[in-house]
């Protein structure tokens, strides 16, 4: 391994390290503030004010119009919303409004961790199809013609073989094609 | 026919109908599953 490779693969250690370490403290955060929203008496209120409104509305229509139909709609999917968020784990402010608590910790990990990961997984499966399409169009005879009219057959078959990213990006990342050399990266004069 | 799918093929076209896919997707997906907060747990 050249020392240059040596030098970045010792800063990405360092920035994933820090992404875990640097959440360890708040990992431990206690939510004194925060009430379970099924125990929270203003996320209650707030349920029955909402129904309220809506069941003053829906007097004002006959019950067989398309308006009541609709308002009564509503009003099941008001219910809704706030049993599933009262079934979940989700935490309740003062005020009765749920929050996502994005500190890291496992048990609020549906909340922002996983759809986070998830967020990262998609992304990067974009990227790196995009990225080895690119590197396709490069070998072709018409480069640039490649680049705005796609080859379709070409770009679905890289599109499928994206979802193991990770391992193929460590795995270049390794053999050091993923990044390239300083000598191909121009600078401007200093 | 060939020139039809070339011009399907060209990047704006394309772009188009596949963000025309996936907004449709998302909005299907809210449709039937309405107001997620938390990723569910199945």
């Amino acid at each position: 391994m050249s020392s240059f490779l040596k030098k970045k693969t010792n800063f990405f250690i360092a920035l994933f390290s820090s992404f875990f370490f640097f959440n360890a403290t708040p990992a431990m955060a206690d939510f004194n503030q925060l009430t379970p929203c099924k125990e929270s008496t203003s996320f209650q209120k707030r349920l029955n004010t909402s129904i309220k409104k809506l069941e003053n509305r829906l007097k004002l229509y006959t019950p067989d119009s398309k308006e009541s139909e609709f308002l009564s709609k509503e009003i099941q999917s008001v219910k809704t919303r706030f049993e599933r968020y009262s079934n979940s784990n989700l935490l309740c402010g003062k005020e009765g409004l749920p929050r996502i608590i994005a500190s890291g910790q496992w048990d609020h990990a549906n909340e922002f961790v996983i759809p986070g990961v998830l967020f990262l997984y998609i992304t990067g499966w974009i990227g790196w199809v995009g990225r080895k399409y690119l590197q396709y169009a490069s070998l072709t005879e018409n480069v640039f013609e490649n680049e705005i009219i796609i080859n379709v057959p070409v770009a679905l078959t890289i599109m499928n073989s994206g979802f193991t990213w990770p391992i193929d990006a460590w795995k270049e990342f390794v053999s050091g094609n993923l990044l390239a050399s300083d000598d191909d990266v121009t600078v401007s004069p200093r | 026919m060939n020139d039809f799918l070339k011009y399907l093929s060209t990047a704006p076209v394309l772009i188009t109908l596949w963000l025309s896919v996936t907004s449709g997707f998302i909005m299907f997906i809210n449709f039937i599953y309405p107001d997620p907060l938390t990723f569910p747990a199945f």
